[in-house]
């Protein structure tokens, strides 16, 4: 064992601790850790953290692993955080519409216990079952339904952090209207665990909808589905979900891929009935399609796995009734893949917040490629943010992130960013990379 | 609760303010600031030392910088219609208030979204909005008079929170001016941001951070159909449970609001009278929104677990006209409470929805105990309760009684799993109650984070966090 | 609280403190008041006023401080804030109050004071008046008042010589209705063509003799009226008054002459001058109240509001009481006598000839919010066939006409007026209708001086120009 998971397992339990050749599963962006450790209570989270802020080790919070490629990659990593063993379901209390667990309890976990009693977390994060919740609340993900539910910062009613120097902070509580004090889960929320290490999550429940009702739209080009996509958006109608899809050219059967508009209803089979009406009257077309329960919810999982795969993934973001131009936009990516490798590139985008995800399968690497993302990212991200978009790079090989950093400038909120960080975490040991995140 | 004058401004401050603003918009006379010594919780009165009202981001920026520059500490107010004192002066504020920073900077409703001035009422954006199908979802019950800069500082709720959420979940953008009188732009819709979720910490702030000078908020579609119905009820208990039941159906109503009985008797004494039965304990008013074909169903359901739960009566309001007059029952009832007492001290907490029956009880022996009446009105569906306990405060004994009750009824509702404060802030008055939820390491973190946006102290101070445990006195 | 303050000035206030208490500081009515939502400053918000005359009571200000007396001063005195009060406050009374301490505690300034004793004096009123008249008749008062520079001097007498013009009779810009070819009152049958043509009851057969129609509205079937003839109202708004008697008389009313008439106080009662209104209402009660009628018509919505309030103003003066609280009673608005509850059931107010022209409709605040009458005058408005009605943006607001009030506050009675008249202009009505005299010279003013057409009327002339081309005043 080398001194520092030495030194871990010391203070933990040798069986908690691995280093050496196991630890390359857990990669951060490529950076292989030099430990990882599984504590079993925020006791321990706070011990490692404490200890490590002291060493000045360089620190990561995870989960199961499944989101440590994504974001910006650190400097380096010394040790990683693995909330693997801390998945209890500490509370549920239906009548009360929440749970709470611990970080590392898995999201198919939460379903099945939720289900149960006719509720669910109404959330669908990219990554699929898999991902944990601490790990889910920590990257702020959400898919397609955060049309109508938000992301999982609305939805979050309390949590366990322990910061970096290893306090242990109860944020939040278990009621849903809750402005006692600060709201710092806010901070929490998609802070990539750059303040701390979550091990404790309370989120709100919703009751499993009567009825779960999926349309398929198809239009002819990309660009016609995102037009199609913006005027069902735009129906004044409650709709859970609208999703642009367009398959990769490895998918599609050779041909212009043809792209599909998903529309998800979760209302009474009655409200469904009169949303596919209007839904198909705007649309000027009936659906292509109609999936009902169990294979309503099978499209949008398979939404959820989309990125699976992919060596590079892009958030693209303008205003909604901008899609039709954000689609367009991608053409300028062509010079970073080879369509026929892989499936090539994928789009999926909500048509109610307007983010646009691109995932391609492969990068091909020919000489200069490097310089040659850095330069295309540079100017497409230069071009979103001057129509007041952006674009995130939230996955890919980490020369690339790196070198355009995942987010891009932060302008003068660099400062606050900077501060918040530095409150959590004085030793600055959870920092990834040039950004605070 | 005493209120000391401050020191007046300089001369030469003030010039420099109204060469700012303008002569009109500078009020530094004792007698004028009198107005500016109470907001809507009338318990304490603080004089600030002067108000400044500017009309542009530009000018408060410039106005904070002045005051920044002579360490004068700022106090922003919107339409001082606050529950917990938040917008009062304490010792040498100066209060920046945005009454005259009203305009709809932009309306773009095929993305749903409105960018407006700070001191906009709610209620007039819904109604700018309304031309194009769409509506601004948090409705707090004073909505016809806050303003949205005072929503964003208080992250304001409303009966309607229940199926759509708080305010967080519709501000998307904000421009904010710091003590330094800097400039910094938070969020923005169609934009994913790097770094930690300013904006999302910002909110609910209570104006400890900074003023928002420009709000951008996302608007929703006007549902296609409305459906209210009202129970009556001769005991409050039986009102929460059919709560407990329509929750347990797997029904998310819009809203779940109960009015007890001598809420119902004051607002049938006042001009917003709902026609709801003086003799009743309980009125809940249960409302269902979204597509017109599934709403029959979900109010049979509704309606049954109502009779079930031992309601004398349900009724459905069949006319719009008849729907708004329950509301307006329900948004007055606070001022209206003026009907039956001189001073009332409306408490706001929130308790998990299971224990909603066993609190009621626990705040009714609270009220007998101390000799005190109590009327309740709240939002049952999240469990946000509003007791409001009615006294004459030209009875000092009586006073202190209230304030015996009120801390009991806060401890009752902390130990049920709940929290101090629902949607109303913590502003002046519930300082003294933040040890009973928040522990020393998260009063802290609080406070560090106040000093990233505001490292001199200067904004609102006094409010929110209780005194540091090593600094001087304890937290009042 | 006990007040520590020399009271003597403050007796007024004093009287009304339980009147004060149910103001609990809910903010509610600071978006309603039209003096707020343009200064920004909570000194000029109803709850601010309110606050002040607390702080008189309380002795911590002083009724002659130039706080106390700028604020309450600029108050329009529209009682908007009142029906959106859920303590139900009585402001209007409160005011009067106040203005009463003002009025004791300093000189009255010279032009109000002019004014006051103008119409304590029926000879003066009448020698103004017809003085004023004779200025009108020459028909330079509007050339004259748009050459003058528009600058803080010569505004008053710009403003004066445009109301007076304003008050000029002139030509409805009524077109000719499909198969009505001439408006000259004599095509009793193409009237009956016309109104059945937009599907409303025949004026022409129910006008017929044989029919159970004319007995219905013979003359005196109705009950008697005395009309309030009014000082402004007599001296220049004659036609009013006339066309009020000619519409009640088609309506079934006896209309009885009643000499001796003099002004109706509400002018002194608004300027604090309360000896004197209750001088003036004294003088009104012995001669209307002798006068044996059924209703006192009234249609100046500022009189028939003081008129109502007679019993009030009255109420300590134990000989006159009695006949002033049912001279009050028996008091109704010239729309509420012909639509509101004095009609037997079965009743409708009389269809005329059709008047096919675009109209809007301006609620005078001493209709909607001091008598709470919105729905008559509109009634009345809607029973004219062919007129179209345009939805006024903000109706209920005051338009700064408020007594003397461009007089008193030119630059922020002109602001509001110009808000008024910029709302009147985007309907693209042809006529706008309005219940007041003082509204119809001050909206009047502002379209003159705005180069527009636009004519400010009384909703009555519009009832009798529809009478008129139907022949209902062709005698017999």
């Amino acid at each position: 064992m080398n001194p520092l998971a030495e030194l871990l397992s010391e203070r933990l339990s040798k069986g908690q601790v691995i280093d050496g050749f196991d630890t390359e599963a857990w990669a951060v962006c490529g950076r292989v850790p030099q430990a990882v450790v599984f504590p079993e209570s925020e006791a321990q989270v706070a011990e490692v953290l404490s200890l490590s802020s002291e060493e000045g080790w360089r620190c990561v919070p995870g989960g199961k692993g499944s989101w440590l490629h994504g974001g910006q990659p650190p400097q380096s990593v010394d040790v990683l955080l693995s909330a693997e063993r801390m998945d209890d379901i500490s509370e549920y209390e239906p009548a009360d519409m929440f749970i709470v667990a611990e970080a590392g309890t898995r999201l198919d976990e939460l379903e099945r216990r939720t289900s149960e009693c006719g509720q669910w977390l109404a959330l669908d994060p990219p990554g699929g079952e898999r991902g944990t919740l601490g790990a889910m609340l920590a990257v702020g993900a959400a898919g397609p339904l955060q049309a109508s539910f938000g992301c999982p910062r609305d939805q979050v009613l309390g949590a366990t952090l322990v910061t970096g120097d290893g306090r242990v902070l109860a944020l939040g509580g278990k009621v849903v209207k809750n402005v006692a004090g600060f709201d710092l889960l806010k901070l929490v929320a998609g802070s990539w665990g750059t303040l701390g290490m979550i091990t404790s999550v309370t989120m709100r429940l919703h009751p499993t909808p009567a009825s779960d009702r999926s349309l398929l739209f198809k239009g002819a080009e990309a660009e016609d589905g995102a037009e199609l996509a913006c005027r069902l958006a735009q129906t004044p109608l409650p709709l859970a979900a609208v999703e642009l899809l367009v398959p990769g050219e490895g998918e599609s059967g050779g041909g212009a891929p043809s792209p599909l508009v998903a529309v998800r209803i979760l209302e009474s089979a009655d409200a469904a009935d009169e949303a596919e009406r209007v839904l198909s009257e705007s649309a000027g077309m009936a659906p292509v399609q109609r999936l009902e329960g169990e294979q309503s919810a099978a499209i949008f999982d398979n939404v959820r796995a989309m990125e699976d795969g992919a060596e590079l993934v892009l958030r693209l973001s303008l205003l909604p009734s901008r899609l039709p131009e954000l689609v367009e936009m991608t053409s300028r990516l062509s010079d970073l893949y080879d369509p026929n490798e892989g499936w090539g590139m994928r789009l999926a985008a909500h048509a109610h917040t307007g983010v646009l995800r691109v995932m391609i399968a492969v990068v091909s690497r020919p000489d200069g490629w490097v310089d040659r993302a850095k330069t295309v990212l540079g100017v497409l991200r230069r071009s979103l943010e001057a129509e007041g978009g952006s674009l995130v790079v939230s996955q890919g090989p980490p020369e690339i992130v790196s070198a355009v950093s995942a987010w891009g400038e932060l302008g003068p909120a660099a400062l606050l960013t900077a501060g918040i960080q530095a409150a959590f975490d004085p030793a600055g040991i959870l920092a990834r990379g040039g950004s605070p995140q | 609760m005493e209120n000391i004058l401050p020191e007046p401004l300089t001369k030469e401050l003030g010039d420099r303010l109204r060469g700012v603003v303008g002569d009109s918009w500078v009020i530094v006379d004792a007698d004028r600031l009198l107005a500016y010594e109470s907001d809507g919780l009338t318990a304490y009165r603080r004089t600030p030392r002067a108000v400044v009202l500017p009309r542009t981001t530009d000018e408060v920026s410039r106005v904070l910088s002045i005051l920044s520059q002579e360490g004068v500490p700022v106090v922003p107010r919107g339409a001082g219609t606050g529950l917990s004192g938040g917008a009062l002066a304490d010792g040498d504020a100066v209060v920046v208030g945005t009454a005259r920073m009203t305009d709809m900077l932009a309306l773009d409703p095929a993305n749903r979204l409105a960018r407006v001035q700070p001191g906009m009422i709610n209620v007039d954006l819904t109604k700018a909005a309304e031309p194009f199908g769409l509506y601004y979802a948090p409705d707090p019950s004073s909505q016809s008079a806050c303003t949205l800069g005072g929503n964003i500082a208080e992250n304001s709720g409303g009966p309607h929170c229940l199926k759509y959420g708080v305010t967080s979940r519709y501000v998307t953008g904000l421009t904010v001016v710091t003590y330094d009188g800097k400039i910094v732009e938070m969020g923005g819709f169609g934009r994913e941001s790097g770094g930690y979720d300013l904006l999302g910490v910002f909110v609910g702030s209570e104006g400890c951070f900074g003023i928002a000078t420009e709000i951008e908020v996302r608007l929703l579609p006007k549902p296609e159909g409305v459906r209210t119905l009202l129970a009556i009820f001769d005991r409050l208990g039986d009102a929460g449970s059919a709560v407990t039941e329509i929750m347990a159906e797997g029904l998310l109503p819009a809203a779940l609001e109960i009015i007890d009985g001598p809420t119902i008797r004051a607002v049938e004494a006042s001009v917003f009278a709902a026609g709801f039965p003086t003799d009743a304990e309980a009125a809940l008013v249960v409302e269902f929104d979204g597509i017109e074909a599934g709403l029959e169903a979900d109010v049979e359901r509704a309606v049954a677990r109502c009779r079930e739960a031992g309601a004398r009566e349900v009724r459905t309001a069949d006319s719009e006209e008849e729907r708004l007059a329950l509301w307006q029952g329900r948004k007055k009832a606070f001022g209206a409470m003026g009907q039956i007492a001189s001073d009332l001290l409306v408490q706001d907490a929130t308790v998990p929805r299971s224990q909603l029956t066993d609190v009621l009880e626990r705040i009714s022996e609270i009220g007998v105990r101390h000799d005190l009446t109590i009327a309740n009105v709240f939002h049952a569906g999240d469990g946000n309760l509003h007791p409001n306990l009615l006294f004459d405060r030209s009875d000092p004994e009586e006073v202190a009684r209230v304030e015996r009750a009120s801390t009991e009824i806060m401890a009752v509702c902390v130990e049920a799993g709940g929290t101090i404060t629902g949607e109303h802030g913590v502003g002046l008055d519930k300082r003294r109650y933040m040890s009973l939820v928040h522990g020393p390491d998260e009063l802290d973190a609080m406070r560090r984070i106040k000093a990233v946006f505001d490292p001199l102290g200067r904004m609102n101070p006094g409010k929110v966090l209780p005194d540091a445990p090593d600094s001087a006195g304890a937290a009042t | 609280m006990k007040p520590q303050h020399d009271t003597a000035l403050a007796a007024a206030l004093w009287a009304q403190e339980d009147k004060l208490k149910p103001c609990v500081h809910c903010g509610f009515c600071l978006p309603a008041c039209p003096t707020y939502t343009r200064l920004g400053d909570e000194n000029d918000s109803p709850r601010g006023r309110l606050y002040l005359m607390g702080a008189v009571v309380e002795g911590r200000l002083s009724p002659d401080s130039d706080a106390f007396q700028t604020h309450i001063d600029r108050c329009l005195g529209c009682r908007a804030c009142e029906p959106v009060c859920p303590s139900g406050v009585e402001y209007g009374v409160l005011l009067e109050a106040a203005r009463e301490s003002i009025f004791r505690a300093r000189k009255t300034p010279a032009m109000v004071g002019m004014l006051l004793a103008v119409f304590s004096s029926r000879r003066w009123t009448s020698w103004s008046m017809r003085l004023a008249r004779v200025v009108r008749g020459l028909g330079m008062a509007g050339r004259a008042a748009r050459l003058m520079p528009a600058n803080r001097f010569f505004h008053p007498i710009r403003f004066g010589l445009a109301m007076l013009d304003a008050s000029r009779e002139r030509q409805f810009p009524v077109a000719s209705p499909s198969g009505f070819a001439a408006p000259d009152g004599s095509a009793d049958g193409s009237a009956g063509d016309g109104s059945s043509e937009a599907g409303l009851p025949d004026a022409g057969s129910s006008d017929d003799p044989s029919s159970d129609g004319a007995a219905r509205w013979r003359e005196g079937s109705r009950g008697r009226v005395a009309i309030l003839r009014g000082c402004v109202q007599a001296g220049l708004f004659a036609r009013v008054n006339d066309a009020t008697e000619r519409v009640l008389r088609a309506n079934g009313y006896e209309v009885v002459e009643v000499s001796g008439q003099g002004c109706c106080g509400a002018l002194h009662t608004h300027a604090g001058d309360a000896a004197e209104a209750r001088e003036l209402a004294r003088a009104n009660v012995q001669i209307l109240g002798s006068a044996q009628v059924d209703f006192i018509a009234v249609n100046a919505a500022g009189c028939g509001a003081a008129l109502k309030e007679y019993g009030h103003l009255l109420e300590a003066d134990e000989e006159y009481k009695q006949t002033a609280a049912d001279l009050a009673a028996s008091t109704r608005d010239i729309s509420e006598l012909l639509t509101g509850d004095t009609l037997q059931a079965g009743d409708s107010l009389r269809v005329g000839a059709p008047l096919p022209a675009r109209v809007t409709y301006d609620a005078a605040c001493h209709l909607c919010h001091a008598q709470g009458l919105r729905e008559e005058p509109r009634v009345l408005l809607e029973a004219i066939p062919e007129l179209v009605v345009l939805p006024l943006q903000d109706e209920e607001e005051c338009c700064g006409g408020a007594g003397i009030y461009g007089v008193t506050h030119a630059e922020l009675g002109g602001q509001i007026g110009a808000d008024k008249v910029s709302a009147v202009l985007a309907t693209g009505a042809e006529i706008v209708a309005t219940g007041n005299p003082g509204c119809m010279m001050q909206i009047g003013a502002g379209l003159l001086l705005e180069g527009s057409d636009v004519i400010a009327c009384h909703p009555v002339e519009l009832l009798d120009e529809s009478y008129r081309r139907a022949g209902f005043y062709d005698g017999p």
